[in-house]
């Protein structure tokens, strides 16, 4: 199957004076139709700065993303703003990435600019189907972002963002802001729309049990790079990078008694702007041997389609 | 304290008539309400007087030279027997639209000029920012004197003077509004929905920034009408015999020295009465909107 | 029926919000009890008042607040009759409390060194160098690396991890009976929120102080805590220890809380469609304020509030299907 969307050796590096943060460390991986492929880690692993990059947001410093065959990389602005008719994301921050001063009809109804070929007919009978399917009763649509819920909010991100049918709808910590018992309604109601329109997804979370539950294949960033890449399943249950494992386990489980083993990672990241030269995770990893902080680590496979980056083990 | 914002997030987000809210608006903050009684009692005395006592503002009378307040002249004549109450009533029609019309220019260019230099950034930002430093470095209504003694006496180079010494606080509003609205999410949101780099500036971010900067217009109407008043009496811009306030306090202020006080002394006060108003607005104005920012 | 061994009893906590319309019930006959050296969890949503409640405990509320009625006797203590100098004199060395927003319990112009030592020259009582000493000797107890170094660092210096162990540095230093720890991990890193998680479970240990853990993260009830107390909208739905209300939740909301949990450990199903479920919370109830959200709710739960029935020893419940 060809896939939609291959990101290609992708680096976005920010300089700030002398100081060079390489935010996101050649990365490549690749999602194919229909797919949701969950990206986690920790704040400032670079998992927003690779949604950005694809939505077009930041320009990446090289690399490239090819989506449905085409470059986005190599696109001049205005074929960029074409293609957005097939990307569109969904914010994390339902209070500040709906405009304030716009109604619920007019902040859904925004990116129908990018389908001109239609009358305002369809763009009515679009809008009322949209509505209905995240759920939100039509008397919204005069209120006022600041007149709604978090989890209304978040369903008014999510109908802005599929009004226009796209293939691949990058969603950025989708959940974060919710309530608990929100959460699961937000994450069923993707769940249902992928089902129904094939939507593909990029769900980017440090909240690993929303992607345990909604994405089929997982990545797991540390500083910029990626540490291990595989199906849901092995990833979160035979994780094989020691940071993978220590992420899943400092996970609390709501069920008490279950004395699962919690792995206790000593200290921070290391500051992001002086990566050490080998494995970035040496400093806080239990294993780390001599080389593991000289030689830098490539991705390999332990399993058919599960990519470790991790020396140990390997020849 | 989150806690408490929580709770009130949630209050808040019923949806509530417009009048009880300006009802308590107006309970909360008793400036607001001194300000707005006192603009609205000014200007409609002054529409009243013109009704009721229908002198002819320009046209002088021998026989009614300097009379002090009485019932035929509530507010006393000058010394070309004119009466006052209608010259002041007259010089509302000229100082209140060119406080209006000057602080408007100064917005509108303040909007644009602020909202490109903060939006767009890096050459432009600093070339604006350097020129409105340069602005600032001169006291305003000094820069305001001079632009009029360059361009000449008349209303419209009035208008421009004051509004060209307003702008550069404008600009930095704007500027400042735009450079905290543009980080946030609703405007890659905008992006993403294809809007126009051009769309986004001015038709997402810029009405977002329009408080602060409504709020110091009103401060500026206090500001204008003070300089007006404050050109005319020193000769500059409005000259004798038009109606204008500040033309009005300097033709009386010779004949206070001889005891005929209501010349200039009414003119004065209506001028600090006006003043007075829209700086009472504007200040508590600026309260409620900070208050609100602050999220209380 | 009191126990010896309780340090802290709230019983029947009303307080209220002045506002437009009139008084506003914020916290509803709130009661919890919290013994010694255990570990209370209170869990809610936003703007159920789980941190409300801890601000009442501290007597910290702000002015728009009121405490209408209740008692919080803290050992044997009734708080809410104390004069505010005797009050200051709880807080710190009786009950301490952290908060939410992690940089705004730290002085941004001090050195956190200082800071920590101020603690030890106002709560023991011990000279700026001693107290000096015994802060950089505290920070250490907290992992923090090199703590001479970061002793003089500011607090924008240090991440949000940092600042958190900064915060219980001090509360070691207070020697508190009785912590409440409001959201302690919200916006931190899971590695660095599992560090602080078992920093908390260490406090217990090192200066045996009771803590309640204010979050709204039932994972974190799980692991961590002893007790738990579930509120919403300012009233307590059930309150029993962890394993028995996990095993066994009796209130429909706890039920929908515990039924809508993600887990890490297995994929959940995510079958419901989109449905509108109402986040709306009502204040203005006479009755039991979950009737709204309730699947199983009677006509007396609209007016009637539900008695508190202890069902088994330590787990009780307020709600008109249990009786």
């Amino acid at each position: 199957m060809e896939p939609l969307l291959r990101i290609e050796k992708l680096t976005k590096v920010f300089r700030q004076g002398r100081h060079v943060l390489r935010a996101v460390d050649d990365l490549s991986f690749e999602i194919n139709p229909g797919e949701t492929v969950g990206l986690v880690g920790e704040s400032s692993c670079g998992k927003t700065t690779t949604a950005r990059c694809i939505m077009g947001l930041d320009k990446p410093t090289s690399g490239r993303i090819w989506f449905d065959g085409l470059d986005l990389t190599a696109l001049s602005r205005r074929d960029m703003r074409r293609q957005r008719r097939w990307l569109q994301m969904v914010f994390q921050d339902p209070d500040a990435s709906l405009n304030p001063r716009f109604t619920v009809r007019r902040i859904v109804t925004d990116p129908l600019r990018l389908v001109t070929m239609e009358g305002r007919g369809d763009h009515e009978r679009r809008l009322q189907a949209t509505m209905e399917r995240v759920g939100i009763p039509p008397a919204f649509l005069s209120r006022y972002p600041h007149q709604l819920s978090g989890g209304q909010k978040q369903r008014v991100g999510i109908a802005r963002a599929i009004i226009i049918n796209p293939k691949f709808v990058a969603l950025d910590e989708p959940t974060s802001s919710l309530d608990m018992s929100i959460r699961i309604h937000v994450l069923s109601l993707l769940k249902q729309l992928q089902e129904e329109l094939g939507i593909t997804y990029l769900l980017i979370s440090h909240d690993l049990s929303s992607v345990r539950s909604l994405s089929e294949r997982v990545l797991v960033m540390y500083l910029g790079r990626l540490v291990e890449a595989g199906p849901v399943e092995a990833v979160f249950d035979r994780p094989y990078h020691p940071y993978t494992r220590a992420l899943m386990s400092a996970i609390p489980v709501p069920e008490p008694g279950l004395n699962r083993k919690r792995i206790v990672l000593p200290g921070e990241p290391p500051d992001p702007f002086n990566v050490p030269p080998g494995c970035a995770f040496c400093e806080r990893c239990a294993e780390a041997a001599a080389y593991c902080h000289r030689e830098p680590v490539q991705l390999r496979e332990v399993q058919p389609g599960h990519l470790v980056a991790c020396h140990l083990g390997s020849e | 304290m989150e806690a408490v914002g929580e709770v009130e997030g949630l209050l808040s987000r019923a949806p509530e008539s417009r009048l009880s809210r300006s009802v308590l608006l107006l309970r909360r903050h008793p400036q607001l309400g001194a300000g707005l009684a006192i603009l609205v009692a000014l200007v409609t005395t002054l529409a009243l007087a013109q009704v009721l006592v229908p002198y002819d503002p320009l046209r002088g009378d021998s026989s009614t030279v300097l009379e002090p307040p009485s019932q035929a002249h509530p507010l006393g004549t000058d010394s070309f027997g004119r009466d006052i109450l209608s010259r002041i009533a007259q010089g509302a029609w000229l100082d209140l639209p060119i406080a209006f019309t000057t602080v408007a220019i100064a917005i509108t260019l303040g909007l644009l000029i602020g909202a490109l230099a903060g939006y767009t950034g890096g050459l432009v930002d600093m070339v604006v920012m350097r020129a409105t430093d340069i602005l600032m470095a001169f006291p305003s209504f000094i820069l305001a004197m001079v632009m009029v003694a360059v361009l000449g006496n008349s209303v419209p180079t009035v208008v421009i003077a004051i509004a060209v010494s307003f702008v550069p606080d404008f600009i930095r509003l704007a500027r400042g509004e735009v450079l905290s609205e543009r980080e946030l999410e609703y405007v890659d949101a905008a992006r993403c929905a294809g809007n126009s780099e051009w769309r986004i500036m001015y038709i997402q971010l810029l009405p977002n920034c329009l408080t602060p900067v409504l709020v110091h217009g009103t401060l500026c109407l206090a500001w204008a009408i003070l300089d007006v008043a404050g050109l005319a009496f020193l000769g500059i811009g409005i000259t004798p015999p038009t109606p204008e306030w500040g033309v009005l306090v300097s033709e009386g202020v010779r004949h206070t020295i001889s005891g005929d006080w209501w010349v200039s002394l009414f003119p004065g006060a209506t001028i600090l009465l006006a003043a007075l108003g829209f700086n009472l607005v504007g200040d508590s104005l600026r309260d409620i909107t900070a208050r609100e920012e602050r999220g209380q | 029926m009191r126990n010896s061994a309780t340090l802290l009893e709230v019983v029947d906590v009303d307080v209220s919000f002045k506002t437009v319309l009139g008084p506003l019930r914020v916290l509803d006959k709130v009661s919890l009890k919290v013994e010694q050296g255990e570990i209370v969890g209170l869990v809610g949503e936003s703007g159920s008042g789980k941190s409300l409640t801890g601000l009442t405990i501290m007597r910290l509320l702000p002015p728009q607040a009121v405490t209408d009625a209740g008692i919080i006797r803290f050992r044997g203590v009734d708080l809410l009759g104390l004069s505010e100098r005797e009050m200051r004199r709880i807080r710190g060395s009786g009950v301490a409390m952290i908060f939410q927003g992690i940089r705004t319990g730290l002085n941004p112009l001090m050195r956190i060194g200082d800071q920590v030592a101020r603690v030890y020259r106002v709560q023991q009582g011990l000279s700026s160098k001693d107290a000096y000493e015994k802060g950089i000797e505290s920070l250490q107890q907290v992992a923090i690396p090199r703590a001479e170094a970061w002793a003089r660092a500011y607090p924008h210096q240090l991440s949000g991890g940092m600042c958190q162990r900064v915060l219980i540095a001090m509360v070691l230093a207070c020697k508190p009976d009785l912590l409440i720890a409001d959201e302690p991990t919200t916006g931190l890193d899971v590695t660095i929120q599992a560090q602080i998680l078992e920093l908390i479970k260490e406090i217990r240990l090192k200066i045996g102080a009771s803590i309640v853990l204010i979050t709204h993260d039932l994972g974190i009830v799980a692991e961590t805590c002893e007790r738990v107390v579930v509120i919403y909208a300012g009233q307590v739905m059930e309150t029993g220890t962890v394993s028995s209300l996990f095993a066994e939740p009796l209130h429909p909301y706890t039920q929908s809380l515990l039924g809508s949990v993600l887990r890490v450990d297995r994929a959940v199903a995510l079958t419901d469609g989109p449905g509108t479920i109402t986040e709306e919370v009502s204040f203005r109830t006479g009755g039991c304020r979950f009737a709204a959200r309730c699947p199983v709710a009677l006509p007396q739960c609209w007016h009637e509030r539900p008695l508190w029935r202890e069902l088994e020893p330590g787990h009780g419940v307020a709600c008109h299907r249990q009786v």
